[in-house]
């Protein structure tokens, strides 16, 4: 009798720590799809954004939400690059959350629009679209006795500032 | 016997064609660019270019496709290598013109570039300078405003001062009554320390000062390191 009596109180303990245990189970499920959700998401070639001295990060889910949209940083991109918004064969745009140290020199109007890029006087996480301009053709600058012939570029990429629109600056490497 | 003499010369040509497709299809320069410079220290000799540019009053009104640009570069003749900061009229890039860039091929490497939205007015004076810094890096500078840096495996072996344009049939900076300037041109002699920065010193180059078709440039550099240079279309 004591014997069943205690069989049933481990048994009784196990099904409670069992349902303890439960909502830990989904959590670091959780936790698992989190991880998965903060893999950077990007067609930027992130080794040639370092050798420029750019870094990415995955943008949160919640937070630095954008204040314009992906449809008004292409807009913007475009009015600045008119040729090559007729020119390219398509236009795309990336929400990505940019590091970069190496550059500083924005337009007054981008400094003025954004205090924290006033503040640190270059990009330190900051919520930006990168629109690209694919198909185009862009002829790189050259050196005089130079081998090569000049780089002729495809893809001419803009970064805009995702909290006021403004244009930060561009790049080229492929 | 003659007919040989026509031979020989035209081969040659093609063949150097062949060999050297680039020379067919160059960029057109105006300015001075030095020899291979090399340090009997053993140390790296050129570890930066800096020229101090006065815009003309006008600038160049250039169509989609052209472009004409401005800078100082540290280059490797050697492994093709450059770094170079200056500024540039692309009526494709962006609306404003002339803007501020940097741009680098490392050894072995592909040109990247990297363009500001802001650019020097007319008749202005601005320092351009790329050079090595902490770590590696080489940074351009328009006066005191880092345009980029980059850690790219550039192993410069000389300097260039240029107005480079992609044709020559393309307008330059500067017309006959309101000339574009190099002043102040200067290159960072890295000959006395590999690695100790602060033992490198601006020095003046020695430089051949050149103009490609449809530009002259009137240089004093010998005197005072200057010359002016300008559109002759």
């Amino acid at each position: 009798m004591m014997e069943k009596r205690r069989l049933y109180m481990i048994l009784g303990s196990l099904a409670v720590v069992s349902m303890l245990c439960v909502p830990f189970a989904f959590a670091a499920d959780d936790e698992s799809k989190n991880s998965v959700q903060t893999v950077l998401q990007t067609s930027q070639d992130l080794s040639a954004l370092a050798e420029m001295g750019m870094t990415l990060e995955q943008a949160p889910a919640v937070k630095s939400l954008p204040t314009i949209s992906e449809e008004d940083a292409i807009k913007a991109a475009s009015e600045y690059m008119p040729v090559f918004s007729k020119t390219a064969t398509n236009i795309k745009a990336e929400y990505q959350i940019m590091t970069n140290p190496n550059f500083q020199a924005f337009s007054e109007s981008a400094l003025a629009k954004n205090p924290t890029l006033q503040q640190n006087k270059h990009l330190e996480k900051t919520p930006v679209y990168i629109v690209s301009f694919e198909g185009i053709k862009k002829e790189g600058h050259d050196f005089k006795g130079s081998n090569k012939k000049p780089t002729v570029f495809s893809e001419q990429n803009v970064v805009v500032d995702a909290s006021t629109g403004e244009i930060l600056y561009s790049y080229n490497y492929r | 016997m003659v007919k040989r003499k026509i031979t020989m010369p035209t081969a040659s040509l093609l063949l150097a064609c062949i060999a050297f497709p680039s020379l067919v299809s160059a960029n057109a320069f105006t300015g001075g660019q030095s020899g291979i410079m090399t340090s009997s220290t053993g140390n790296q000799m050129v570890q930066g270019a800096r020229a101090t540019v006065i815009t003309p009053n006008t600038y160049p009104s250039l169509s989609s496709g052209q472009m004409t640009c401005v800078w100082p570069a540290v280059v490797g003749y050697s492994g093709g290598s450059i770094a170079q900061v200056g500024f540039a009229v692309e009526p494709g890039v962006g609306t404003i013109q002339p803007h501020y860039f940097m741009g680098w091929i490392p050894n072995g490497g592909s040109y990247k570039e990297i363009q500001s939205t802001v650019g020097p007015g007319k008749g202005s004076t601005h320092e351009y300078t790329v050079k090595k810094v902490a770590g590696g890096y080489w940074a351009g500078y328009v006066d005191t405003t880092q345009i980029s840096s980059t850690n790219a495996n550039v192993t410069p072996d000389g300097v260039q001062y240029y107005n480079e344009n992609e044709s020559t049939s393309t307008r330059y900076f500067g017309t006959s009554t309101s000339k574009l300037k190099f002043a102040q041109v200067v290159y960072l002699d890295g000959s006395a320390s590999g690695s100790d920065s602060s033992l490198w010193t601006w020095k003046k180059p020695i430089l051949a000062i050149e103009a490609d078709a449809n530009s002259q440039v009137d240089s004093s550099f010998e005197t005072n390191s200057s010359w002016y240079s300008w559109d002759t279309h």
